[in-house]
């Protein structure tokens, strides 16, 4: 259950930090199939994330606890319910989240869309992969 | 040898796709395609204003004249809309908050572009019809800044 009557909007922006590399933990869970991994198309989540890197998904992580402003999320698009994109957490505003690429220039985000809700979060990113 | 093998298992077993681009995802805008439509909407509006209306007793030639009319009308009609869309596209998807900043005025140009297309769509209006034109040219200026290319602006016609 994602924890929902949430305000959490920061005085900055989110701080845009690099995501570990895989370790022989988070590779355990993802070969006993609690995370899974995903393959990044595009670069709106450079220099974070590159172009074809793979990533792993921990599709439970907000299911005891809430989403943290700088977590790397796996939503569904608002508009293209089939589009599954990747973007960072800016805030938690009621039941929307409003979420941001890393670069800015090429990203398109809440910026345009707004706040997109909840319900569509499938996860955090964990790290990359390896 | 953990990422060794992991960057193997990466390599060989397919993922799904996590896309993090922007909605048009090849990159690839161009206020040209606004262009093309306004000039076929300013083409049809010198058209319009150029057709003789013939004699009403001529029954053959006044048929044909409405017919042309129609035509032309709803070319006008359908391009002016179409030149619109293409405005919106460019406006809301490849322009950023960064343009903003470096073109004040970007909403407005945009804003008035396609306030102009609808009124070539109301009207048979050659003024509106150049407005139009110009409105796009200014959009052609400001979207090849932002690329840094100097790109002429060029008409068909």
């Amino acid at each position: 259950m994602v924890a929902r009557e949430l305000n959490v909007v920061p005085d900055s922006q989110p701080e845009t930090r690099r995501l570990a590399p895989c370790n022989a933990w988070l590779a355990a869970l993802w070969v006993l199939r609690r995370l899974r991994r995903y393959r990044v198309a595009g670069a709106s989540m450079e220099p974070s994330l590159h172009e074809g890197q793979s990533v792993l998904l921990n599709p439970r992580a907000y299911s005891t606890k809430a989403p943290c402003p700088g977590d790397v999320l796996l939503l569904r698009h608002p508009t293209r319910a089939h589009l599954i994109t990747v973007k960072r957490l800016a805030y938690v505003q009621g039941d929307g989240v409003y979420v941001l690429g890393d670069n800015a220039e090429s990203s398109t985000d809440s910026r345009h869309y707004g706040l997109v809700p909840i319900t569509h979060l499938l996860g955090r990113i964990e790290c990359t992969f390896p | 040898m953990l990422n060794r093998l992991l960057t193997a298992l990466d390599q060989v077993l397919p993922a799904p796709t996590a896309h993090a681009h922007c909605d048009g995802p090849c990159g690839v805008y161009d206020p040209a395609s606004a262009r093309i439509a306004a000039e076929a909407a300013v083409s049809m509006t010198k058209k319009l204003l150029d057709l003789e209306v013939p004699d009403a007793s001529n029954k053959a030639a006044y048929a044909k004249y409405h017919n042309t009319f129609s035509r032309y009308t709803a070319i006008k009609e359908q391009q002016a809309h179409l030149a619109k869309e293409e405005l919106l596209v460019l406006w809301t998807d490849y322009f950023k908050p960064p343009h903003l900043e470096a073109y004040p005025d970007l909403h407005e140009t945009f804003w008035k572009a396609a306030k102009e297309c609808s009124a070539v769509k109301v009207e048979l209006s050659l003024e509106h019809a150049n407005g139009l034109m110009g409105h796009i040219e200014k959009i052609h200026n400001i979207f090849w800044a932002t690329k840094g290319k100097d790109v002429p602006f060029t008409t068909v016609s």
